[in-house]
Order: C-alpha cells, then sequence, then structure tokens
C-alpha cells in the first residue's frame, strides 16, 4: 500500500506513466525530449520517429497505459484540461473520500452485525483477563495501596458486570445460531426492499 | 411581443380619446389577458402555492480545494417532477450550474446517478423525494474518492468486476458447431437475481466492509457477478472461478452484514449470492 501510494507520486512528478518510459529504452534522442515535454502523450504511441510496432505490442501499450493512468487517477491526479497546446501541469490535490459512517443510515442487519462483533470482542478480553485478575492479582496488591482501594470500591461493580457480560453473551450465542441457520437452512434470511 | 403590440395599440386608442395620458385609464384598459406589469411582479418565496423543501448537498470543488460543505438549496417542489434527480436537475438549470453530477438514462437502468439519499444508497431517478418539510441529504457514494461534487471515482470498482473475468469461458467447443450453446429453462432461472445488475456500485458502498478493505475484498457487486458466471451452466472454469475467489479478503470479508441487500436499487440480493459461492466452496 505504501509502496503504491509512493508509485502514485512518482508518477505525479513527470506526465507520462512510467510503464510508458520503460517500455521505450531504445527511444531515440529528439523524441525522448518530446516525450517529456507534452501532455498530450497520446500521439506518442504512433509516433513515426520510433520503430514500427506490432498491432498487439501497440494495444498492450495502450493498456498498461490505461491501466497505469487509473493507479494514478484513484486519488490526486485532478489533470488539468489536456489538448491544449503548451505544456499543463497536473495538480496534485489529494482528494476527499466521501463521508461514510457520519451519514449512512444506520440499519437494522447493519446494527446487529457490528453489536456481535462489539459482543465478541468484549467477551474475549473478559474472558482471557479475568484469569489474569483473579490469578496475578495476589502479587500484585500486597505493594500498592492504591489497588487495594480500587479493588474495594469496584467490587460494587462487579453485579453490573456479570449482567453486561451475560447479556453479551447470550447476545453472540443468538446471532450465532441465526448465523447457523441463514447459512444452512436459509431460515431467517431478512427480505430485500 | 403580441401582447405588447396590442397593449400599444389599446394605449394608443385610449389616448386619442382621452387628450391627456391618464395612468389611471391605462389601468382602465380591459386585459382579457394577464399583461406584462402582472408577469413582472416578484412571486414571494413561500406562499400558500408553494411547497418548499430545502436539500442539502455535498460540494467540492478540485479547481479550488478546500474543505467539502453542505451547501443548502430550496425549490419549490410544484414545480418539481417527483424523483431526486427532477430535483438535482432543476437546481442545477436554475440555482447552481456549477453542481455536478452524473446522470444518463432517468428510469433506472443505467445505474449512472446513484449516490446517497437521506443516507441511503440509491438511484436518483428512481428516489421519490421525501414529502413534509424536512431536510434532504445528498451525498455521493460512501468510502469513494470524490472527483467532484457528487462525481466518485469508480476505477477500483470496474477493476475489481474486470478481475473476476465476467465472460463465458469453455474448454469444449460448442456441442454443435456454429450455433449457440444450449441451456434449459432451469438452469437459466438459476441466473435470475443476478443478470439484472446495473452495476450502480450502491451495494458495494454500502458494505462496511468494503469501506475497510476496498482494495483487496471484491464487495458484493463484484461477488454478484462471480456467482452469476459460477452458476452458469453453460461455463466451463466453475473450479476455476471458485479458486479464484476462494482467498481471505476477495470473498471472506463478507460477514453477512446485508447491507448491501437494503441498498440495492433493482431489488437484488447479493448477500444471498455470497453465501451460494461460499456455499459451493465448502460442497465443491
Amino acid at each position: 500500500m505504501a509502496s503504491s501510494l509512493a508509485l502514485k507520486r512518482l508518477v505525479s512528478l513527470n506526465i507520462l506513466p512510467s510503464s510508458l518510459r520503460v517500455l521505450r529504452p531504445i527511444v531515440t534522442a529528439p523524441s525522448a525530449s518530446r516525450v517529456s515535454n507534452t501532455n498530450a502523450a497520446h500521439e506518442d504511441e504512433f509516433d513515426p520517429l520510433s520503430p514500427t510496432r506490432s498491432p498487439n505490442q501497440a494495444v498492450n501499450i495502450r493498456d498498461q497505459f490505461m491501466k497505469s493512468q487509473f493507479l494514478s487517477a484513484s486519488r490526486g491526479m485532478a489533470t488539468l484540461a489536456k489538448g491544449e497546446g503548451e505544456t499543463s501541469e497536473s495538480k496534485n490535490i489529494l482528494r476527499p473520500l466521501s463521508p461514510h459512517l457520519p451519514v449512512y443510515k444506520p440499519q437494522l442487519n447493519a446494527t446487529l452485525s457490528i453489536t456481535n462483533r462489539i459482543s465478541g470482542a468484549f467477551l474475549t478480553t473478559v474472558l482471557l483477563f479475568s484469569y489474569l485478575l483473579s490469578l496475578k492479582m495476589g502479587s500484585v496488591c500486597l505493594t500498592y495501596s492504591s489497588f487495594y482501594q480500587f479493588f474495594f470500591y469496584s467490587a460494587k461493580l462487579f453485579l453490573v458486570s456479570t449482567s453486561v457480560s451475560a447479556l453479551a453473551l447470550s447476545y453472540h450465542t443468538y446471532y450465532g445460531i441465526r448465523h447457523l441457520l441463514m447459512d444452512l437452512l436459509k431460515v431467517g434470511v431478512p427480505k430485500v426492499k | 411581443m403580441a401582447t405588447s403590440l396590442i397593449r400599444r395599440a389599446m394605449n394608443a386608442t385610449s389616448r386619442l380619446s382621452s387628450s391627456t395620458v391618464n395612468p389611471a385609464s391605462r389601468l382602465a384598459v380591459i386585459r382579457p389577458y394577464a399583461g406584462e406589469a402582472d408577469a413582472q411582479k416578484v412571486e414571494p418565496k413561500a406562499a400558500a402555492s408553494t411547497n418548499m423543501k430545502t436539500f442539502q448537498i455535498y460540494r467540492w470543488n478540485p479547481d479550488d480545494p478546500a474543505k467539502p460543505q453542505l451547501q443548502d438549496y430550496k425549490i419549490d417542489l410544484k414545480e418539481c417532477g417527483p424523483m431526486v434527480l427532477d430535483a438535482l436537475i432543476k437546481i442545477k438549470n436554475e440555482i447552481d450550474p456549477s453542481l455536478t453530477f452524473r446522470r444518463s438514462c432517468r428510469e433506472g437502468i443505467c445505474g449512472s446517478c446513484a449516490m446517497n439519499i437521506n443516507g441511503c444508497n440509491g438511484l436518483a431517478c428512481l428516489t421519490k423525494i421525501e414529502s413534509g418539510s424536512s431536510e434532504t441529504t445528498i451525498t455521493p457514494l460512501p468510502h469513494m474518492f470524490v472527483i467532484k461534487d457528487l462525481v466518485v471515482d469508480m476505477t477500483n470498482f470496474y477493476n475489481q468486476y474486470k478481475s473476476i473475468e465476467p465472460w463465458l469461458k469453455r474448454k469444449n467447443p460448442p456441442p454443435t458447431a456454429g450455433k449457440e450453446i444450449p441451456q434449459s429453462k432451469k438452469d437459466r432461472a438459476k441466473l435470475d437475481g443476478m443478470y439484472e445488475c446495473i452495476l450502480c456500485a450502491c451495494c458495494s458502498t454500502s458494505c462496511p466492509s468494503y469501506w475497510w478493505n476496498p482494495e483487496s475484498y471484491l464487495g458484493p457487486a463484484a461477488l454478484l457477478h462471480a456467482n452469476r458466471w459460477i452458476s452458469d451452466s453453460r461455463d466451463e472454469y466453475t473450479k476455476e472461478r471458485l479458486d479464484a475467489v476462494n482467498d481471505e479478503f476477495k470473498l471472506y470479508r463478507c460477514h453477512t452484514i446485508l447491507n448491501c441487500a437494503r441498498a440495492c436499487p433493482k431489488g437484488l440480493n447479493p448477500g444471498k449470492q455470497i453465501q451460494h459461492i461460499k456455499q459451493l466452496q465448502l460442497t465443491g
């Protein structure tokens, strides 16, 4: 991902994509300077000065050009209008990402799914770290007095936290059963609008 | 033009009849039609006969890059068609010509006008404007790079569609050479619910899993088309197609969130097709 970003930056510095330049290592000096100067890159494929290519090669070059154009087009390259005679550089503006979470209407099935994930994460932490709490506590609280205080006052929360984890466990289990039923027996699939 | 001629004629006759030009007499001229003076009266903004609605539309200009904004537009619903696309076109024609959006068929078959309307993805030409005075919020398809205003960059989406090789692939020539490959009605019915996809990208851009992994997860639309070719009885590369998708990211980022089925403007269910692929991976 980072390497592709670096490639995009590199591509944005020059007008022609690097693939097109790589494909023309034997290009002679005058056409090479034309390649780096002009922005209208399409004419260069049918350059009369370059050695003649088979139609397959020409199509291949065009496809690679289009592909790398897509690579660079995905974020930054807001190019000014082509077709002007003089050189026009491409502004490397970062395009914004359209809003997703702040904007999307919360839906029943998506909410159930994310609650399943949250309950799963909660249960994982509770199950894996409760052993740490109960077994390792002895070695810690002999040293810190504030630790004692914390556990004394938070002991009232035990009932609440067990209720919460029971809720999470039951929800996670029900969702898992519903998932199984949906996958194997096609029962309970939400209706399409 | 005719009205002004008639008015000038009537004024000339009234001037001939009365010696002095009297504004009262001009007003008393008989008018069977609404004259120019009436037409120049400024219409009040929200009278009893108008039904104003506010549209909040996402704006961002690459030529003047600043933070994207939501801009308010008020239009009269009585002078506008019923669909959101009608409102957008009216805004572009009358209020702000710089509003940019994609559109083509205006009937829900091309998939160009896909955008997020009031929090749900859909086609603007098929989404009715909600009656009532609440504001309508229009933003582009979620979690896509914005080219301008409501136009997003779909190249990643199209490349994913291309990557599943959406064409018929056979190892053997057709049974009767030179003629079409026969397919029974039952086999053709297996493709119902998949061939209608118009690649509008409403489903893929509604999937939170696609938001967090846009480049590695194929998305509901591409997977629906993958299933369309996997289920096609004429296609002989079924095993290879299943193996191509059998990847932790390409297929299994789907956690059956099923936002895609809610978002599809054509009423398709990509989630069901993805479940079908997963089942085939288990059995076949």
